[in-house]
């Protein structure tokens, strides 16, 4: 996936998403030919035994002199390959003195770039613009490509011979890189595993109403564990005090301090969100 | 424009500083993948070679391959997990059909002008872990509530003179006190006490009912190219480059509930759905050696450096669903709300641990002739440092609280995980054409404190056949877990955590052609 910023905003390519559409559409198909290719390999096993390589790997000697042999290309053919670069080479620096030659192909097959055709691609007479543009009817966007009229005499960085496919895009907002993160003080505190003995409910719990429940950290190793210190990691850890108890008294007291009047927004029993502006989330009532 | 600027300021603004410690395991806590063949036998491929898995165990095993080969391993789960959590016991099943095993080709190959040496090449892709998992447990609760970790956060973010709308629009808090205060699961009451309402509950000595449903799926990937060189058939050594990939997704469902049939306590139930997920990609390398001292004897020894996941991005998206009967009714809040109607993101890197492993063989006999390879033996153990995993920032330039969240979160690793052990073993008989193979692997506790028992033992059996050029192997492997998994993590409170024990049963299939 590609993301391109532009004035603030993100456009995502969904390129990578064609590509795993076409491999998941023919996966059959291609398992299909992979397996008759490989069971193609096998002729040289056919008959006498099949080699285990755990135990035991024949040598298979490779000519070093055949394969350099086999490397050499004959003259003609290296003549050939000659031309044809020489060819490209040429058609090239045709191009790169006059646009007309840019667009000759040895086949004249369509080529829906092409600025001879009428090409849905084929903007750059219309809109003559050198940084690219936002089609209003199209979700095609092209940031480097650049009409021939502003590249044809003058040296341009981002200039292509050809214009560059863009897959479709989808325009999305700033994305918040918010974070996953726990409070890691909560690593290495004791454990609490069991129920306290009464569990006072309206309800009984099914098939346990006769339960009596152990009070004791049944993880703990007989109680050592009570007064294990952990290493502390974040600086600001509070070891606490390692009790079992479910009373209430006994529970964490979480208070803060309140903000200076004109900025608090909380209140005993309800809270209310405070005057926000600019797009500012608050707590509806 | 006014709120691009706004949400570009939080970009700006907000660090990305993210991962718990929990995520290290699933890098590091997790046993060899293979071949049928090499999973047949424990996964113990460290000194026998020749076989596609060395690549990603000892490469140098690829040294005892002078011809080639073409392998595929389509494999399928079947998992059964049995939860206890706070004495309450629960089971719950998930199976699936993954191309879990190496897939990839082995080309070996001598030269007659060097006599005595020979060298592989190999390219092939695994599966090094399965994430494919569905785990529930469900247990009273009178001790404390999920919903007091929301509470914690509250009176963090509180600090400093913060107000509760400073919470709703820092991201950092949107897939916890930032719903849990919109929705009124936690709130500011009387003394300036930040509270959540089922601690009411808690507090009049009444239970919570508490359920946690936790689905995984997807795997990590690699991408191993392995070279080797056998001397004399004495001395191999090997190398592969590892590209590994993960893609991991989670939906975590916590319900809790009031047992009492009261429908004025302010508190009737909430639903928390985290949606989840991991992608990205690393690099890492394998070197190894196998030395043969005497004929039928195999002595190997590897190191696997740590993976450097280098472009690891989290998804997340939470959805709240609360009653507080009388107090507010029935409210619903996403994540998305806070994080500009979009999935939240971080990226950031990962080094996971280094890995050494010493390994031995005895095979009768090594010869060509098949009809007389009669078996081997064979056993690695290996060390791997859990606590050795570290987070890092993606960002250049970490600003200050995020470079102290990741050392914090470094340091806690290294004081809840330990270095461990594991031990492979295993051994084939072979009957011409036929094999029969028995195996057995230990994975040792990566938690420190010896309260929380985790390790994974996989026993395996499995036959091969293998003639005219073409191999097809099928293995069982039955793999009993044991882990632990905390619900939630209170700083000022004891925590619990259920206790997990999960079977797999994973049948493999190896399919292979010579040439």
């Amino acid at each position: 996936m590609n993301e391109v910023t532009q004035n603030g905003t993100k456009i995502v390519t969904s390129l990578y998403n064609n590509f795993k559409q076409i491999i998941m559409k023919n996966k059959l198909l291609i398992f299909t030919v992979t397996l008759a290719v490989l069971s193609s390999c096998t002729t040289m096993y056919k008959s006498g035994q099949t080699p285990d390589d755990v135990y035991y790997s024949p040598v298979r000697m490779v000519d070093e002199v055949a394969q350099r042999e086999d490397r050499e290309e004959p003259e003609n053919e290296q003549a050939n390959n000659y031309n044809s670069y020489n060819n490209e080479d040429r058609m090239i620096r045709m191009g790169i003195s006059n646009s007309r030659w840019r667009y000759i192909t040895d086949d004249y097959s369509y080529n829906p770039y092409n600025r001879f055709y009428n090409s849905p691609y084929n903007n750059n007479f219309a809109f003559g613009n050198n940084h690219g543009y936002y089609g209003l009817n199209n979700n095609y966007y092209t940031p480097n490509y650049n009409s021939i009229y502003y590249s044809d005499f003058y040296y341009n960085p981002y200039y292509n011979a050809y214009p560059v496919y863009y897959a479709p895009i989808t325009l999305t907002k700033p994305r918040v890189t918010t974070p996953r993160q726990i409070n890691l003080n909560g690593y290495g505190t004791n454990y609490n595993n069991a129920n306290t003995p009464v569990i006072r409910r309206n309800t009984p719990i099914p098939g346990q109403s006769s339960r009596t429940y152990n009070n004791t950290n049944k993880n703990s190793g007989l109680g050592t564990i009570l007064n294990k210190v952990f290493s502390p990691a974040p600086s600001n850890r509070t070891n606490n005090n390692n009790t079992y108890n479910n009373n209430s008294d006994n529970s964490p007291q979480r208070t803060y301090t309140p903000a200076p009047a004109n900025n608090s927004n909380s209140s005993s029993g309800t809270s209310s969100s405070s005057g926000s502006s600019g797009g500012r989330i608050s707590r509806p009532n | 424009m006014k709120k691009y600027l706004f949400f570009s300021f939080l970009i700006i603004c907000f660090t990305s500083y993210a991962q718990i410690p929990e995520d290290v395991l699933r890098y590091s806590f997790i046993p060899q993948n293979g071949t049928a063949r090499s999973l047949a036998i424990g996964g113990a491929m460290g000194s026998l070679g020749g076989d596609i898995s060395a690549n990603f165990v000892n490469p140098a095993g690829l040294g005892n391959y002078k011809t080639g080969e073409f392998v595929f391993t389509p494999s399928f789960f079947l998992n059964s997990n049995n939860a206890n959590f706070r004495d309450t016991k629960l089971k719950s099943n998930s199976n699936t059909f993954t191309l879990g095993g190496p897939i990839g080709f082995v080309y070996g190959t001598s030269s007659r002008y060097k006599p005595g040496t020979s060298q592989a090449i190999s390219l092939a892709f695994t599966q090094t872990a399965n994430y494919n998992n569905r785990v529930q447990y469900s247990g009273y609760n009178n001790y404390s509530s999920y919903s007091e970790q929301f509470a914690e956060q509250v009176v963090q973010g509180l600090k400093n003179g913060g107000t509760l709308d400073d919470i709703y629009n820092d991201p950092k808090y949107a897939y916890g006190a930032a719903p849990a205060l919109y929705t009124y699961l936690v709130d500011t009451f009387s003394g300036n006490r930040i509270k959540a309402l089922p601690e009411f509950v808690l507090e009049s000595g009444k239970a919570l009912h508490q359920q946690n449903t936790i689905e995984t799926k997807g795997g990590m990937y690699e991408i191993a190219l392995g070279y080797a060189v056998n001397k004399n058939n004495k001395f191999m050594i090997g190398g592969s480059i590892g590209i590994p990939l993960v893609n991991y997704n989670s939906t975590t469902t916590f319900k809790e509930s009031d047992t009492s049939s009261i429908v004025n306590n302010n508190f009737g139930y909430f639903n928390y759905v985290d949606n989840f997920s991991t992608k990205g990609a690393g690099i890492n390398a394998k070197i190894g050696i196998i030395y043969k001292p005497t004929e039928r004897v195999r002595l190997g020894f590897a190191v696997h450096t740590p993976s450097y996941m280098f472009t690891l991005k989290d998804t997340r998206i939470v959805n709240l669903e609360v009653n507080t009967e009388n107090y507010k009714g029935i409210r619903k809040v996403s994540s998305e709300l806070f994080t500009n109607n979009l999935p939240g993101q971080s990226s950031y890197s990962l080094l996971t641990p280094w890995k050494v492993m010493v390994s031995g063989s005895y095979v009768l006999r090594e010869i060509e002739n098949v009809q007389q390879q009669k078996g081997f033996i064979t056993a690695d153990v290996e060390y791997v440092k859990h606590s050795g995993s570290s987070f890092y920032s993606a960002n250049a330039n970490p600003e200050a609280g995020e470079k102290d969240y990741y050392s914090s979160l470094n340091q806690v690793i290294k004081d809840q995980y330990k270095g461990a052990l594991n031990v492979r073993v295993g051994g084939e008989l072979k009957f011409n054409v036929i094999m029969a193979r028995l195996g057995f692997a230990y994975y040792g506790n990566p938690y420190k404190d010896a309260a929380l028992k985790a390790n994974k033992m996989l026993l395996s059996g499995g036959l091969g056949y293998r003639n005219k050029g073409f191999f097809v192997d099928i293995t069982y492997v039955h793999a009993i877990n044991k882990d632990v998994n905390f619900p939630y993590r209170l700083a000022d409170k004891n925590n619990t955590f259920a206790n997990i024990n999960n079977q797999r049963g994973n049948i493999v299939a190896s399919v292979g052609f010579k040439f």
